[in-house]
C-alpha cells in the first residue's frame, strides 16, 4: 500500500500512486470493473494472523479450563494442584491387608463368608479360631497350599464335619489365588489380623520356607488336622524358631553389633 | 471488461466444445428439464409442510401468551404443537427444499442431466410418507421425547431409506459429471449428502434403537442436533450462496482460496460444537471446554465466508433492487454471519449462564434456521423455478410481499426475543425475583412474536399463491414470456420435454 | 452395548479415513490447483461472466 502524503497522489483506489490527470484520462476504464484478479485473490495476511491468534487462544483456553482432561472432573475451574495420593506414606501392613482382602473376598469368602464367620455345613469360622490365631502360620500355609479334609475341631469345643464326610473338603487354593507366595502371605495376613483375630502378619519368606518343606507333597493330597497337629507351630510368631536357625557365625555377628549394656544383660540371662 | 472477453477466457480455460452455441444452450435447458419433476415434487411438498409448520408455529406462539387458546384439545397442547412445528419445518420444509436445491445445483455444476429422475421422485414420495407418519405419530402422542428426533421409531426407517437414496443419486450424478473440476458448492453438497445419513443413522441407533445410558444420551443428542444444522443445512445453504451470488451478479467469487479455507475449516470444527448446549451439565469438564473452543474456532469459516461474499458483492448492491434471488440470498448470507457470531457468544460459559433456557436461544435458533437457511432456500427457489418450468414468476408484487413480510417478521422476531431473553435470563438468575414475575415480563415480547409470526405467514401465503400461479401457467399453453431471462429455456420448452 | 461400541469404533475409524481419502483424491485430481478456473465454473457461454441474471424486479426489465 502506498503511504505517500503527496496531495496529488491517491493513496487508495484502483490506480494507486498514479496522478489524478492520468486517472481522468482513464476514467472510462476505471468505471469498468476489472475482473482479472477475481477468483484467485490471495489470502489476506490479516486473515492468516487472525486464524493464528484464534488457534493460540483455543490452546490456552483448553489448557486452563479442561479439568486436566480427567473423566471425573466436572468443573472447569481450577481446584489447586492435584495432591498425589502416594505422597502420604502408607502403612505397609495396611497395604498388604488390602491386597489380602481383595483375594479373600474374591475366593475364600465364597465358603468362609466376607466376615470370616464361615457357613454352617460348608466351612468353619476363621474369626476367633485358635487354628488361625496360632503362634505361627506354618499350618495355615499348608492348608491353603494343599487343602484340608476330615474333622476339624475349632477352639476345642466346636467340631466341624465330625463324621469325616469325604465330600466336605477344602481343596488346594494355591492356583486359585494365583500361585503366588506374596498373595498367599497377603491373604493369610488379612485373615490373621481381621475380625478380632490377633495373629501375626505372614511374610512371603515364611510361605517360601513352608513350600520348600512340602515340595514333595501332591497338590491334591489334602491335609487332615491329625497330620497337621504333629507339625510344630513355627513362624515369626513362634518363640523357639528364630535363634535356632542362625548359624554360629551369624549369632556372633549379631552379638558384636549389640551395644555393650545389652550384651551384659544377655550374658547375665545366659548365666542364669 | 466485456462479457465477450470473459467468455473467450472461459473458452480458453474450460474443456469442451464451445463453438456450437446452440448445443450449449440446449444442454443447459436439458439439464433444467431433467430436474423438473423431482425438484418440483420436493419444492411443492416442502411448501405444503411449510404452511402446516407456520400454522403450528402460530398456535404455539399464541399459547405462550394466551394459555387458554385451544386448551380443550389434548392433542394440541403446547408440548405437542411446538414439537410438530419443529418437525414440519425442519424435516418437512427445510430438508425437502434443501434436497431440491442440492439436486438442481449438482446437475448444473456437473453439467449433466439428472439420470433416472423417477428414482428421485420415488425418494420424495417415500420421504413424504415418512414425514406424514412421523408427524401423525407425534400428534398421537408417540413422540420419543428426544429433541430433534421426536419422530417415533416406526417413521424413521422410511426417512432413512429416502435419505440414502438421495445421497446415492447425488453421488451417481457426481460420478457422471461432464465437468471434471469441482466448484466449492459441490464440495459442500457432497459433504452434506454424505454426512446427514451418517448422522441420522448413528443418532437413531444410539438414542432410539439401542439407547445408550446416562449423560452419554445427552451428549449424543446434542452432537446430532447441532450437527443437523452444521453438517446438513449449513453446507447446503452455503452451497446455494456460493452459486447464486456470482451467478446473479455475473461476477466470479472474490477469492477461491477463501472458499476452500472456509469449507475445510467448517468440516474440521463444526462437528465438535454440540456439547456447548450442555454447559453446566454433569459432563466431564473437558468435553464442554473442547466444544466451546471448537465453537469459537467457527469464527474462521464464518468470517472467511463473510469476507468472501461481501467482497464479491461490493459494487453490485444495486442489483438487490432487481433480483428477488439476490435479495433473499444476501439476506440469508448476512444472517448466517450474525447467527454464527451469536452462536459463538452463546457457547461461552459466562454468556450461556444468562442466556441459556431463555427466549434468547429460541431467537438464535430462528436466526439460523429461518433468517439464514429458509431465506436462502426461498432465494434459490426464485431462481430455479422459472428455469425448470420455463415460465416467469406471475406477480412481482407477490414477490415483494413475500420478501418484506418475512424479512420484517424475522428481524422483529430475532431482535425482540434476543433482547428480551437476556433480560429474562438476568431475572431468572436473581433469587429475589419471583418466577411468576419473570413469566409476566416476557408476555409483551411473546405477543410481538405472534405479530412477527403473522407477518411471516403472510409472506409464505404470498409465495405459495405465486408458486401455484406459476404451476398453473406451466400447464397452460406456452406463451412467450414478457421478461426474457430464459435464453436457454426458450429453445427447449415448447417441445414440452 | 456391543452394537453401540462397534458403530462408534467404526465411525471413529472410517470418518478420518474417508476425509483423508477425499483429500488425497482432491489433490491427485487437481482439485486443489487452478483455483482461478474453479471460480469460473458457475458461468458458461449462455450465462457468461459479466452478465447479471434474474433482474426481474423494478425498472430494470430487459
Amino acid at each position: 500500500m502506498s503511504q505517500s502524503n503527496d496531495p496529488i497522489r491517491r493513496p487508495v483506489g484502483l490506480d494507486q500512486g498514479e496522478h489524478i490527470d492520468v486517472a481522468e484520462i482513464h476514467a472510462a476504464v476505471i468505471r469498468e470493473k476489472p475482473e482479472p484478479k477475481e477468483g484467485f485473490e490471495p489470502l489476506n495476511l490479516w486473515i492468516v494472523a487472525g486464524i493464528a491468534s484464534l488457534l493460540f487462544w483455543g490452546g490456552s483456553y483448553l489448557t486452563a479450563y479442561s479439568g486436566r482432561f480427567e473423566a471425573d472432573e466436572f468443573s472447569e475451574l481450577q481446584h489447586g494442584r492435584p495432591v498425589a495420593v502416594s505422597a502420604v506414606a502408607e502403612d505397609p501392613l495396611a497395604k498388604v491387608k488390602r491386597e489380602g482382602m481383595v483375594t479373600f473376598n474374591g475366593i475364600c469368602a465364597a465358603c468362609h463368608n466376607e466376615d470370616g464367620a464361615g457357613k454352617a455345613g460348608v466351612a468353619p469360622t476363621l474369626a476367633g479360631s485358635d487354628i488361625v490365631n496360632a503362634a505361627g502360620p506354618n499350618r495355615l500355609i499348608r492348608i491353603v497350599r494343599h487343602g484340608l479334609k476330615g474333622p476339624v475341631v475349632v477352639n476345642a469345643s466346636v467340631t466341624w464335619n465330625p463324621s469325616g464326610d469325604p465330600s466336605v473338603v477344602m481343596g488346594s487354593q494355591w492356583d486359585a489365588i494365583g500361585a503366588s507366595e506374596a498373595k498367599l502371605a497377603a491373604v493369610l495376613t488379612y485373615i490373621r489380623t481381621s475380625w478380632g483375630n490377633t495373629g501375626s502378619a505372614v511374610t512371603p519368606q515364611e510361605v517360601s520356607a513352608v513350600l520348600a518343606e512340602t515340595k514333595a507333597r501332591s497338590t491334591d493330597d489334602n491335609w487332615t488336622m491329625e497330620e497337621l497337629s504333629k507339625i510344630p507351630v513355627s513362624g515369626s510368631g513362634a518363640s523357639a524358631a528364630a535363634p535356632s536357625e542362625l548359624t554360629p557365625e551369624q549369632l556372633k555377628e549379631q552379638l558384636k553389633a549389640l551395644p555393650a549394656d545389652k550384651l551384659q544383660e544377655l550374658l547375665k540371662d545366659v548365666a542364669k | 471488461m466485456s462479457s465477450t472477453t470473459a467468455s473467450k477466457t472461459l473458452q480458453a480455460i474450460l474443456p469442451g466444445d464451445f463453438s456450437n452455441e446452440d448445443f450449449r444452450r440446449a444442454k443447459l435447458a436439458e439439464i433444467d428439464a431433467s430436474c423438473r419433476t423431482p425438484v418440483l415434487f420436493f419444492f411443492v411438498s416442502g411448501l405444503l409442510w411449510l404452511l402446516a409448520g407456520t400454522l403450528f408455529a402460530l398456535v404455539a406462539s399464541i399459547k405462550l401468551h394466551t394459555p387458554g387458546f385451544l386448551a380443550g384439545w389434548e392433542s394440541l397442547t403446547f408440548g405437542i404443537v411446538r414439537t410438530v412445528h419443529l418437525n414440519t419445518v425442519v424435516y418437512g420444509f427445510c430438508s425437502q427444499a434443501a434436497v431440491g436445491v442440492a439436486i438442481w445445483l449438482m446437475c448444473r455444476l456437473c453439467r449433466v442431466p439428472l439420470v433416472a429422475p423417477g428414482i428421485v421422485t420415488v425418494a420424495n414420495l417415500f420421504y413424504n410418507v415418512g414425514v406424514t407418519v412421523g408427524i401423525g405419530g407425534i400428534l398421537a402422542g408417540d413422540s420419543t421425547g428426544i429433541e430433534w428426533l421426536e419422530m417415533p421409531r416406526y417413521a424413521t426407517p422410511i426417512l432413512f431409506v429416502s435419505y440414502a437414496l438421495i445421497a446415492v443419486w447425488t453421488i451417481i450424478t457426481f460420478r457422471l459429471r461432464a465437468e471434471r473440476h469441482l466448484y466449492v458448492s459441490q464440495w459442500y453438497l457432497l459433504a452434506a449428502v454424505l454426512w446427514f445419513p451418517w448422522l441420522y443413522g448413528t443418532a437413531q441407533v444410539m438414542l432410539i434403537v439401542e439407547p445408550v445410558r446416562g449423560v452419554v444420551q445427552a451428549a449424543v443428542n446434542w452432537w446430532f442436533a447441532h450437527n443437523v444444522l452444521g453438517l446438513w443445512f449449513t453446507p447446503i445453504g452455503l452451497a446455494a450462496i456460493y452459486y447464486f451470488i456470482p451467478k446473479v451478479i455475473g461476477r466470479p467469487i472474490h477469492s477461491y482460496y477463501l472458499s476452500v479455507l472456509g469449507f475445510w475449516s467448517l468440516a474440521l470444527f463444526y462437528n465438535w460444537n454440540g456439547m456447548h448446549h450442555l454447559v453446566g451439565g454433569p459432563l466431564p469438564a473437558w468435553m464442554i471446554t473442547v466444544s466451546i473452543v471448537a465453537s469459537v474456532m467457527m469464527l474462521i469459516p464464518v468470517l472467511t465466508v463473510a469476507i468472501n461474499h461481501h467482497s464479491t458483492m461490493i459494487g453490485h448492491f444495486g442489483k438487490l433492487r432487481h433480483s428477488p434471488t439476490l435479495r433473499f440470498i444476501v439476506f440469508g448470507a448476512v444472517s448466517y454471519t450474525l447467527a454464527s457470531l451469536q452462536g459463538v457468544l452463546s457457547a461461552l460459559r459466562s454468556f450461556s449462564e444468562i442466556a441459556h433456557f431463555t427466549h434468547h436461544t429460541v431467537a438464535h435458533a430462528h436466526l439460523g434456521m429461518y433468517a439464514f437457511f429458509a431465506m436462502v432456500m426461498f432465494g434459490s427457489m426464485y431462481y430455479i423455478l422459472p428455469r425448470i418450468t420455463g415460465r416467469e414468476w406471475p406477480s412481482n408484487a407477490l414477490i415483494s410481499v413475500h420478501f418484506w413480510g418475512v424479512a420484517i417478521g424475522i428481524v422483529l422476531y430475532v431482535v425482540v426475543l434476543s433482547a428480551a431473553g437476556l433480560q429474562q435470563g438476568r431475572m431468572m438468575n436473581d433469587p429475589t425475583v419471583k418466577f411468576l414475575d419473570v413469566v409476566k415480563f416476557t408476555i409483551p415480547y411473546l405477543q410481538i412474536r405472534t405479530v412477527s409470526g403473522l407477518l411471516m405467514a403472510l409472506g409464505h401465503a404470498a409465495f405459495v399463491v405465486n408458486f401455484g400461479w406459476l404451476l398453473v401457467r406451466m400447464f397452460a399453453p406456452y406463451r412467450k414470456p414478457v421478461v426474457s431471462i430464459l435464453a436457454g429455456a426458450e429453445i427447449a420448452s415448447p417441445s414440452g420435454k | 452395548m456391543p452394537v453401540i461400541t462397534l458403530i462408534l469404533l467404526g465411525s471413529i475409524l472410517l470418518l478420518p479415513a474417508a476425509a483423508l481419502l477425499s483429500l488425497r483424491w482432491a489433490s491427485r485430481s487437481g482439485q486443489l490447483g487452478r483455483f482461478d478456473r474453479a471460480a469460473l465454473l458457475p458461468f458458461d457461454e449462455e450465462e457468461p461472466v459479466g452478465r447479471a441474471t434474474d433482474q426481474i424486479l423494478g425498472d430494470n426489465r430487459r
